[in-house]
């Protein structure tokens, strides 16, 4: 069930009603968390066992390891869980990568390998709810936090629907304590969490799918054929289109849970506005950049040791992070890129970082557009099907290709009007927040807005796409 | 840093919410419900989106003894299916037909289905039926593919119900009133005019064409030229080819007719330009005759109608809405006439 679906509508509006009905706090949570099962169960209904056994081991874990003193006893019991998550992740996600690496790395030493094929079908979302469990173990191991009270508000937290299957990631330290007091959304947070369901919906359904991704889909399937143009109107388009999905969806997530009283983290803040790398992923899938930051980065050593050292823990975090995208080289190079990008920054850095010019306004947004168009490039790399179709689009990217795709002229012109909004809203609101513009507008302006994006809705074409980051 | 989607109670926008969205609801309301209500004004009405949704749908209705439509959208603009209750009684048929679809997949997966005793009402167009590109078999096939899992999910199926059934209550979502649309005609200057075709809920597709700007046997019609174009897609199926399609076609019927159903074979001919084109890929003679001449089913040609055939040409392809209820009438008698007789309702 996507939230672009009336299926969601009608199961929303009937979550809702069971959510307020006047019940003590825990038959309500209960409800919400036989509702997140049944939100989960849509996609594949045994992957639910998947969820709870998850759920159960990190529950009985923690609770093992924070009453047990020897520090052996503990990291077993740590192991156990990063074991149990990790193996998970890596037969469902990574299977069948790693052993078609294995088969191409025995040909290299001409042996001929020919393993049955692994139909493996890969759980919606077990790359965030993994995450999420391994964090609240690692927390309780690393003594930051004490193990949940109650076992069904730790249940309600790792299943919880809004962030289920493309996140935010939530830390149990920030949502736990959410869950024991009873909690009723405010009128406030009612009239803000619809208004963020709508401009989440209106980001994914009418400027991600019906305007972006048909062009990004032509660009990247027809890549042999693209000219000059098309490969950059094409990138371009995927650019605005991944970001506009995925911010869309946690826009609705934040404003789902809100609408029930809860509060989630923030996941992006105007990525397209950053300057340099390090400011991009303060802004970008905020709640990964976070735990990728706070699980391997820091416990590597993070900056700690030397530049070398930073160098290299920079580079690991950037490969993991990027493999945690997909089983494919394609992601790690797309990871590798940006850890080289992060690299290359501290250095320049070093030797510029107190230079006056780069305060100027005109440095802050030349180096914006630099970023952008680093990224953008980048992201070739995620969205290809191949690294030769890679290649040979960001070939055509910097020298041009004798082809030209029937894009036609307006389309062109509509993916670089998309663009360069996306840019001057994201440049425009770089120190501000989206509930502070929200706060500068009258109420009757802020109907109108709302009323756009109403019939923008209605008029929505019909298509249900899924959600970029739920491959993941 | 600030945030763009902060949600702590510190930094929520605060105001009059229930009237803010009262008021955009309203604001909403009154737009949509204008512009509702200018196009029915117009003789607009509400149509089905032409997709895999009520296919699917269609498909979980079918029973052992079941009446079923496959074939292209001809079957699907001439075949009036509360006409055909009212003729030959039973429940209302299921039609698979489907816009350039070829009927055999659903023939053979009928076929194949041991419980299925019910019959088969095939448009068996040459174009499609005896392509051997198999472009319009694998379009079936995906949808059938949809119906699988959808069959697996109760939440897809619901979906569907809700994407067939909803915004077929308002004229607005029709797909040449979408703004997607809509502007990219307005932008090269063609403003719509009243729909002239309604894919309804229950796949029944009838062409008003009275309501359109095509005029009847027009010489823009009646020329070939504006047809070429299907002379370069797909591959009419020649010599062992055709002999193995015909025969994929005959073990379907044969399977089905052992059970005590039947498959009766309809050939809803062209018109105009385009029959020239159509009979110039597919003669008659060398694929409809030879076909009607071995199968075990009832076979029945549009052309032995004088009523079909004297029908009015508009796009070369399609039966008129106002002609479709006689059309399905003569067929039922047609085939009332070969022995197939009323099913209990």
């Amino acid at each position: 069930m996507v939230f672009n679906s009336l299926t969601f509508l009608v199961f929303f509006v009937v979550v809702l009603v069971a959510y307020y009905l006047p019940t003590s706090w825990t038959v309500r949570k209960f409800n919400l968390l036989i509702a997140s099962y049944f939100f989960y169960a849509v996609w594949n209904p045994p992957f639910v066992l998947l969820l709870m056994g998850s759920t159960v081991i990190d529950w009985i874990v923690a609770k093992r390891i924070a009453v047990t003193e020897h520090p052996g006893a503990r990291r077993a019991l740590l192991l156990v869980s990063l074991g149990f998550n990790l193996g998970v992740l890596g037969f469902f996600k990574y299977g069948n990568f790693l052993l078609g690496n294995f088969v191409a790395l025995l040909q290299t030493f001409g042996i001929s390998y020919r393993p049955p094929a692994w139909d493996i079908v890969l759980p919606v979302g077990i790359s965030f709810y993994t995450f999420l469990t391994l964090s609240y173990t690692l927390d309780v191991y690393h003594r930051q936090l004490r193990p949940g009270k109650s076992f069904l508000d730790f249940a309600f937290f790792v299943t919880f629907f809004p962030h289920l299957v493309a996140g935010p990631i939530l830390r149990a330290a920030d949502f736990l304590p959410q869950c024991v007091e009873p909690r009723k959304a405010t009128r406030d947070q009612i009239g803000w969490g619809l208004t963020l369901l709508a401009i989440g919906l209106f980001e994914k359904s009418i400027l991600a799918d019906s305007l972006l991704a048909p062009v990004a889909d032509t660009v990247f399937g027809a890549v042999n054929k693209a000219g000059f143009t098309d490969a950059w109107i094409g990138t371009l388009a995927f650019s605005a289109q991944i970001f506009l999905d995925f911010a869309g969806y946690s826009t609705c997530a934040i404003g789902i849970a809100l609408c029930l009283g809860f509060v989630l983290p923030d996941n992006f803040r105007f990525p397209y506005a950053a300057i340099g790398f390090s400011d991009f992923w303060r802004r970008w899938h905020i709640s990964l950049s976070t735990w990728l930051r706070d699980y391997l980065y820091i416990p590597l050593g993070g900056n700690r040791g030397g530049e070398a050292k930073t160098h290299r823990n920079l580079m690991l975090t950037m490969l993991l992070g990027g493999l945690w995208h997909g089983a494919s080289w394609r992601f790690v190079v797309w990871g590798g890129l940006h850890g080289s990008y992060l690299i290359v920054e501290r250095w320049l850095g070093r030797i510029w970082g107190g230079a006056r010019w780069l305060r100027s306004g005109y440095a802050r947004v030349g180096l914006a557009l630099l970023t952008y168009y680093l990224v953008c490039i980048t992201w070739v790399f995620f969205r290809a099907d191949s690294f030769p179709r890679a290649l040979t689009l960001l070939k055509t990217m910097l020298i041009g290709a004798p082809h030209h795709l029937a894009i036609g002229r307006r389309t062109t012109m509509m993916v670089a009007l998309l663009t360069l909004g996306l840019l001057a809203a994201h440049w425009s609101m770089r120190d501000s927040s989206l509930e502070e513009k929200w706060k500068g507008l009258r109420w009757w302006a802020r109907s109108m807005v709302l009323a756009g994006l109403l019939l923008s809705l209605a008029l929505a074409p019909g298509d249900e796409r899924a959600f970029i980051y739920f491959q993941f | 840093m600030r945030s763009s989607t902060s949600n702590s109670n510190e930094r929520l926008p605060s105001g009059p919410w229930l009237r803010t969205w009262l008021v955009a609801g309203a604001i909403a309301l009154a737009i949509l419900g204008t512009w509702e209500g200018y196009w029915r004004s117009r003789g607009w009405a509400p149509t089905v989106e032409a997709n895999e949704d009520s296919w699917i749908i269609a498909w979980g209705r079918i029973r052992p003894t079941s009446t079923v439509f496959t074939g292209t959208s001809r079957i699907q603009a001439a075949l009036d299916p509360a006409i055909w209750v009212s003729e030959l009684g039973g429940e209302p048929p299921v039609q698979l037909a489907l816009a350039g679809g070829s009927p055999t997949p659903v023939l053979e997966t009928l076929a194949a289905d041991s419980a299925f005793h019910g019959l088969i009402v095939v448009d068996l167009l040459p174009l499609y039926s005896l392509d051997a590109s198999l472009e319009s078999e694998e379009r079936v096939v995906d949808y059938l593919r949809a119906y699988h899992v959808a069959q697996r999910s109760p939440v897809k199926r619901m979906e569907a119900m809700l994407r067939i059934h909803l915004p077929y209550l308002f004229v607005f979502r029709r797909d040449e009133l979408l703004p997607g649309e809509f502007f990219q005609n307005a932008w090269e200057g063609r403003w719509p005019d009243a729909g002239y075709d309604f894919l309804r809920p229950d796949r029944y597709h009838p062409l008003y064409f009275s309501r359109s700007k095509l005029e009847p046997n027009s010489a823009r019609v009646n020329d070939p030229k504006p047809f070429a174009h299907l002379l370069s897609t797909g591959r009419p199926a020649k010599g062992a080819e055709l002999d193995s399609m015909f025969s994929r076609i005959g073990r379907s019927v044969t399977q089905i007719q052992q059970r005590g159903g039947e498959v009766v074979f309809i050939l809803f001919q062209a018109c105009g330009g385009r029959r020239t084109i159509e009979e110039q890929l597919y003669p008659k003679r060398e694929y409809w005759d030879r076909f009607r001449a071995q199968t075990t089913g009832i076979a029945l040609d549009s052309d032995d109608y004088p009523m079909i055939r004297s029908q009015p040409c508009y796009d070369g392809s399609h039966i008129d809405g106002n002609a479709a209820p006689a059309v399905t009438r003569l067929i039922a008698q047609a085939l009332q006439e070969k022995g197939i007789s009323r099913r209990p309702q």
